[in-house]
């Protein structure tokens, strides 16, 4: 996750956009915000897994830094593809490029572990920001997103599950708990920090761990109703 | 109520208690009916001879002011009746008494009683001989035939008292029919019955010409006079029990029993007058009432409904005892001349029944209201009917020939098909057509406005009862209570359990099939709900399809053009982007909280100014603020005016700084958004954002609201608010308003 410049081979960004259009505008943005990189776009989900194929065998060739996935693609879903790069390449940056950020996929992108997301509606210097934020880790987190964490947490909190279970699962801690709150009432991260009275970088780390732990969250509650329904 | 647990009459009150009100009615009054044809005929087949008597002194012989038979010269006096024996039997002005309670001593009751029986075998021969004295003196004897009277020759105050008697247990019945259970109107009828028991004996010995056998005189008074105390007993105890309960049952039978021990004290003559017992009682009694009346008046000061019930029924039931009292116990007590002949003074109780009826009308008496009246009304048509089949039948007897053809056919054209319209409406609506049914369970289930209203209406179109209350148990399924009195239903989607009472406007009673009728047109209403909730989920997700294929597609190509787009024509792109948000959260049926709508807007805002550098100072709305829900207009008006503001701002403005402040409060959104920027004209003249300004004039116009922008050095302010009632303008909710049902065949 940490984007230590590494000058000696140029970086690579995977981008994966089935709008040809978009997926110039992005290609332009990106190279704007890490001009040192280089950028592998594809247009569908069998060609991206294709170059992740390639990357894989390729031993000398490390894996890409950041990849920006678009949910819909006309042969299936970002999400399988967040999965697999989450599963495979751990210092990968996966991020999700929406329409919107209060769309119910994005939540599902995130449990399957983007580590943040990208508004292609947003105007280009916007997008820019985010980019070069969610790079030094600080992603971004919408209200309705915040919502919606929250509102998982509470859920699984309720829950009666085995102990066995929830080894892996962390409930938030109230800190945690305290900052989604804010960033659920649309303060941003600076705002959010100075009402905590931490720092801006404090509260991106806790922003970090939320999307972290709702991530093994939802790889805990999806061992367990595999284990429940059998299989 | 002690006559609740006396087992007969008990049995009895259970007995009508299974009947609907009309029929209690209309059995008291064909009772009375039957006792006054009884008591007419009884009157009539006395022996009768025609003769007038001039009201007198007592001691003297009768004056005869009129006579039917020529033989008889008038003016002459009755001096004496030959009896078939030849025996000569005096008459004078005390055997004509209208009233042998007015009697002062025992044994001269006894030689009244002994004289009526003489006179009246005397009188009932084929032929009557009577000794008549003109005023000149000279004595003749004539000889009569007796003869039955016809009942228009009864004297008028048999009429008088007989109709009082008939509207007394009229009314009683009335009362009770619609309460049965309630102790109050059981008095009170109770009442109404003494008053009809007391009256019709006066009226039979009232309307003898001269005697009656001495036996039947006393047991006529007997009668009477029980049927007075019953009425004295049912009174004063009412008003121990109603409006407010002043004294317990114990009182109530006390107060019976010494009533009712006054006619057996009477029998025994234990006093030492009879004028001691009757009169002196009566007056006691009178007293009893009046003391009880007080109390209530003092048991009710802090009820201001109980008082005026107090204030109507208490007078009305005072005065009328105490008038009668007035004018005639008290006069004979105390041995003064009476001002109106009793047998007249009787009206002063119709008082009481007056002031029951509108007791109910306007105080609710007894718990009832005006639809009591429907009872009554119905009563009054149906003895309308009986009176003009009667006149007919008397028309057809009388005429002849052409003149009866003439009756007949007009009875043919007229009456008949009159008599069938209204005696079909006394006998209640037909049953209600399947079309008509079906619009109203539509109507019904397809208003989600007044789910309620529409229900009673339902049901009263079914049943018509004349009481439709809440209840607060609700019935698992359709029931009859009270042996059909009342039909409880069990409360329907967004409905209360009812409970009816007196079905068919107080005519019947609700039976089984009413019952079953219910339950049948509560599965068809739930139905019916069913239904249509399918249908809204049909719609649905129907919508979330058309909401997706929005966002997916078209919201993808409007990005596509947006990143290829030139300066000039993206913002227009990121407001189509940003309406296909707002839409495509609409058509989700989605009502937002107001908290987490200021968070999106804020959230968006904050983004956008941040990138410029502009500070945001916008703090979150209270908790309380933060529920009120938003509708999809309301949240779309609210987003599209705050971001054509920023707009402006970021393009225009040159600013710092920008301070938010908005509130949903009392029905409206208020929105102020100051900037450090140049307060410059140019901002709302020419160019797209000077466009973006004025639309938003014009568009708070027509929600309602107002937008106003405030220029002065170094800061400008945009105010705006608008309604949320006119902007949540009722996203139809996939049902058309007021169906109307498709009826087949009509």
């Amino acid at each position: 996750m940490t984007a230590t410049p590494d000058t000696a081979r140029p970086r690579t960004i995977l981008l994966v956009e089935d709008q040809a259009r978009t997926r110039q505008w992005l290609a332009g943005i990106l190279l704007k915000a890490f001009p040192d990189c280089e950028i592998a776009a594809c247009g569908t989900l069998s060609d991206a897994f294709g170059r992740l194929a390639a990357f894989r065998d390729r031993e000398n060739r490390p894996p890409p830094w950041l990849a920006v996935i678009d949910i819909n693609l006309p042969d299936g879903s970002g999400i399988e593809l967040l999965r697999e790069i989450t599963a495979c390449w751990p210092d990968t940056l996966p991020l999700v490029a929406t329409m919107y950020d209060d769309d119910a996929h994005l939540m599902e992108a995130i449990a399957a572990g983007a580590k943040g997301y990208l508004l292609k509606g947003d105007e280009a210097e916007v997008l820019q920001g985010y980019l070069r934020r969610a790079a030094n880790g600080e992603p971004a987190m919408s209200p309705s997103i915040a919502h919606r964490i929250l509102a998982h947490f509470r859920e699984t909190a309720e829950q009666t599950v085995p102990a066995s279970s929830l080894r892996h699962q962390q409930p938030l801690s109230p800190r945690e708990t305290d900052v989604l709150s804010l960033l659920g009432k649309g303060f941003t991260v600076a705002e959010a920090a100075q009402r905590l009275g931490l720092s801006p970088q404090t509260v991106s780390t806790y922003v970090r761990t939320i999307y972290s732990k709702l991530s093994i969250s939802n790889r805990a509650q999806a061992t367990l109703e595999a284990r429940r329904r059998g299989l | 109520m002690p006559l609740d647990r006396a087992g007969g009459c008990g049995e009895i009150c259970g007995m009508f208690r299974r009947r609907s009100p009309a029929f209690i009615v209309t059995l008291a009054a064909m009772l009375g009916l039957l006792v006054i044809v009884l008591s007419a005929a009884l009157s009539c087949l006395q022996p009768h001879l025609g003769l007038t008597f001039a009201p007198g002194d007592h001691g003297r012989t009768p004056d005869i002011i009129a006579a039917s038979s020529k033989t008889v010269a008038l003016p002459s006096r009755l001096q004496a009746v030959i009896g078939p024996d030849g025996r000569r039997i005096p008459v004078t002005e005390a055997d004509l008494l209208e009233d042998p309670d007015t009697i002062a001593t025992y044994p001269a009751l006894d030689t009244f009683y002994e004289r009526q029986t003489q006179l009246y075998h005397a009188l009932s021969g084929p032929q009557v001989r009577l000794e008549l004295a003109r005023p000149d003196g000279v004595t003749a004897q004539i000889t009569l035939q007796p003869r039955t009277r016809s009942p228009a020759e009864l004297p008028a105050m048999f009429w008088v008292q007989i109709l009082t008697a008939m509207v007394a247990l009229v009314i009683g019945a009335w009362v009770w029919s619609l309460r049965p259970g309630d102790s109050a109107t059981r008095l009170f009828a109770l009442a109404g019955l003494g008053l009809a028991t007391s009256l019709i004996p006066i009226a039979i010995y009232g309307a003898r010409e001269v005697a009656l056998p001495g036996p039947l005189f006393a047991t006529l008074l007997t009668v009477s006079v029980t049927g007075a105390w019953l009425m004295g007993a049912a009174l004063i105890s009412l008003f121990l029990v109603y409006p407010a309960r002043v004294a317990g049952g114990p009182a109530v039978a006390l107060c019976f029993a010494l009533c009712l021990a006054m006619p057996v004290l009477r029998l025994l003559r234990v006093a030492p007058s009879p004028i001691v017992l009757s009169h002196a009682a009566a007056v006691v009694a009178l007293v009893a009432l009046l003391t009880a009346i007080a109390l209530q008046g003092l048991a009710t000061r802090h009820d201001p409904r109980h008082r005026a019930v107090v204030r109507w029924f208490g007078v009305s039931v005072g005065l009328g005892c105490a008038t009668f009292v007035a004018m005639v116990n008290l006069p004979l007590l105390l041995g003064l001349p009476t001002a109106l002949p009793p047998g007249y003074a009787v009206t002063a109780f119709l008082l009481i029944y007056a002031g029951a009826a509108l007791g109910v009308a306007r105080y609710r008496l007894f718990a009832l209201d005006m639809a009591a009246f429907r009872i009554l009304l119905l009563l009054g048509v149906g003895g309308l009917i009986l009176c003009l089949d009667a006149l007919l039948v008397y028309g057809l007897h009388m005429a002849s020939g052409s003149a009866l053809g003439l009756a007949f056919m007009g009875s043919l054209l007229f009456y008949l098909p009159l008599r069938d319209v209204i005696g079909r409406r006394l006998m209640g609506r037909p049953a209600m057509d399947s079309p008509r049914l079906f619009q109203l369970v539509s109507q019904a289930a397809f208003d989600p406005a007044s789910p309620q209203a529409r229900w009673e209406a339902l049901v009263r179109d079914l049943f018509d009862p004349l009481d439709i209350a809440p209840l607060d148990t609700p019935p698992p399924a359709p029931r009859l209570r009270q042996e059909g009195l009342v039909l409880e239903l069990p409360p329907l989607a967004g409905t209360t359990a009812l409970s009816l009472r007196h079905a068919r406007g107080g005519r019947g009673l609700f039976s089984p099939a009413d019952a079953r009728l219910a339950r049948e047109v509560m599965a068809l209403l739930e139905a019916a709900h069913a239904r249509r909730s399918a249908y809204e989920q049909g719609v649905m997700s129907e919508r979330l399809r058309i909401a997706r294929d929005l966002h997916d597609d078209v919201g993808a190509r409007l990005l596509s053009a947006l990143h290829l787009a030139e300066d000039a024509s993206r913002p227009a792109l990121h407001a189509a982007l940003d309406d296909i948000r707002a839409i495509v959260s609409g058509l989700g049926g989605e009502h937002k909280p107001f908290g987490r709508v200021i968070a999106d807007l804020r959230h968006e805002t904050a983004r956008r100014l941040e990138a410029l550098g502009i500070a945001l100072d916008w703090p979150s709305p209270g908790d309380d603020e933060a529920e009120v829900t938003l509708s999809y207009r309301a949240y779309k008006n609210l987003a599209s005016a705050v971001r054509e503001v920023m707009s402006n701002v970021m393009h225009h403005a040159q600013a710092s700084r920008v301070t938010v402040r908005i509130a949903c409060a009392q029905g409206r959104i208020c929105a102020a958004i100051r900037d450090d920027g140049q307060g410059c004209q140019a901002r709302t003249n020419g160019g797209r954002q000077g466009n973006g300004i004025r639309n938003l004039t014009a568009r708070m116009q027509t929600l309602g609201g107002e937008f106003a922008m405030t220029f002065r050095p170094g800061s400008a302010e945009a105010h705006f608010w608008f309604p949320l009632e006119a902007a949540a303008d009722a996203p139809e909710q996939g049902v058309i308003e007021n169906p109307q049902p498709v009826i087949v065949g009509s």
